[in-house]
């Protein structure tokens, strides 16, 4: 998750988002690796999650395990749900498709 | 007017008196068909192209306007028989293209004979009374998906995949000859073809058909086959043991049959 993407979402606490983010990524990040098993895929998975987070009101309140668990669950609902998506993406051409853009 | 045989890449094959189109379906170019079409090549003259956005098309051909709609797709597969002079031409469509191609042959009846389908489906989300395989979230998911690098992470994920449901040496041979898509216009063709809904259109279709519908297919599930059985004129459903969404190229022998004892 960029710096820029962390400054631009408003902050509704105490804690700065950068601050939330260094204290739940590795353990949501561990939780979604588990799930999609590659490492560019889940730091984008990751990325979206916090980012979603940030944008709910109230996301982070007095008790700390709060987020912690809405994280957990909202990267493990996102890791299966783009598991999903590349599985139709795979099955439209039995898994055979490359982009043009990697011959450029 | 654009070179349409260079810009979808028109290759023709064989020099059959009858003449048999091949369409690719989304995430496809032509190579898919390699495996099934050596079969007709002594019988038929075999039209094979890319849509733009696939294969070796004319990419500066693209037109975000012309293709916000599978019509643009539409109007390219009528002006490619156009420009071959091609008349009651034997259609063989995966995916999409089905629907491209019962499109088509509402738009120009006479340009066709027979219409195959290969895995159709007229729309993939599931409304009320209607069971179209996903609902609107996973689609919605895709989509969003589709924004990043898709194509790589899908492949990232192949190998895995055939391994599970196919023969582990045909995802090696996969591998040497994948289809090309751009990941662009790919974008937009998957929002057109997955949020298309041709429901409607498929009692127009004034052309005999053939359904090839694969046991287990999570793209076109076999409730979608039946309801396009059902609701075409004249169509024949054919159900293989094979399952995925690309028979041709996962059980091409299994796919060659079907269209063989329906021509």
């Amino acid at each position: 998750m960029s710096a820029d993407n962390i400054k631009n979402i408003p902050t509704q606490n105490n804690l700065s988002q950068s601050e939330i983010y260094d204290l739940y990524a590795p353990a949501v990040y561990g939780r979604i690796l588990k799930i999609v098993h590659k490492g560019p895929i889940a730091g984008k998975i990751l990325e979206k999650v916090f980012i979603k987070a940030f944008k709910e009101k109230n996301f982070v309140g007095n008790n700390l395990n709060k987020p912690l668990i809405s994280l957990l669950n909202q990267s493990r609902e996102k890791s299966y749900q783009t598991l999903k998506a590349l599985n139709i993406i795979n099955e439209c051409c039995a898994g055979a498709t490359k982009s043009l853009a990697d011959k450029k | 007017m654009p070179d349409i045989l260079k810009r979808n890449n028109v290759n023709i094959l064989g020099s059959g008196d009858n003449a048999m189109l091949f369409a690719h379906g989304f995430g496809c170019d032509q190579n898919a068909w390699k495996y099934i079409k050596d079969e007709f090549v002594s019988d038929y003259k075999l039209v094979l192209f890319d849509y733009v956005g696939a294969g070796k098309s004319d990419l500066s051909a693209y037109d975000a306007k012309r293709y916000e709609s599978l019509n643009g797709y539409v109007l390219d597969l009528i002006e490619i028989c156009d420009a071959l002079n091609l008349k009651d031409v034997i259609f063989v469509g995966h995916s999409v293209s089905c629907i491209i191609g019962g499109l088509a042959s509402i738009k120009r009846p006479t340009l066709f004979k027979k219409l195959i389908f290969i895995g159709p489906s007229p729309c993939y989300i599931s409304k009320e009374g209607y069971e179209g395989g996903f609902d609107q979230e996973t689609i919605d998911t895709l989509l969003e998906v589709m924004e990043d690098d898709y194509i790589s992470w899908a492949r990232s994920l192949a190998p895995e995949i055939m391994n599970k449901s196919n023969d582990p040496a045909l995802g090696q041979e996969l591998a040497d000859s994948f289809c090309s898509i751009d990941p662009l216009i790919a974008k937009q063709f998957a929002r057109v073809t997955f949020l298309s809904d041709n429901r409607n259109d498929l009692p127009k279709i004034p052309v005999a058909s053939l359904t090839i519908q694969c046991a287990e297919d999570m793209i076109a599930p076999l409730v979608v086959g039946q309801y396009i059985n059902l609701n075409t004129p004249n169509n024949t459903l054919t159900i293989l043991k094979a399952y995925g969404h690309c028979p041709h190229m996962s059980h091409p022998s299994e796919t060659i049959a079907a269209i063989l004892a329906y021509l």
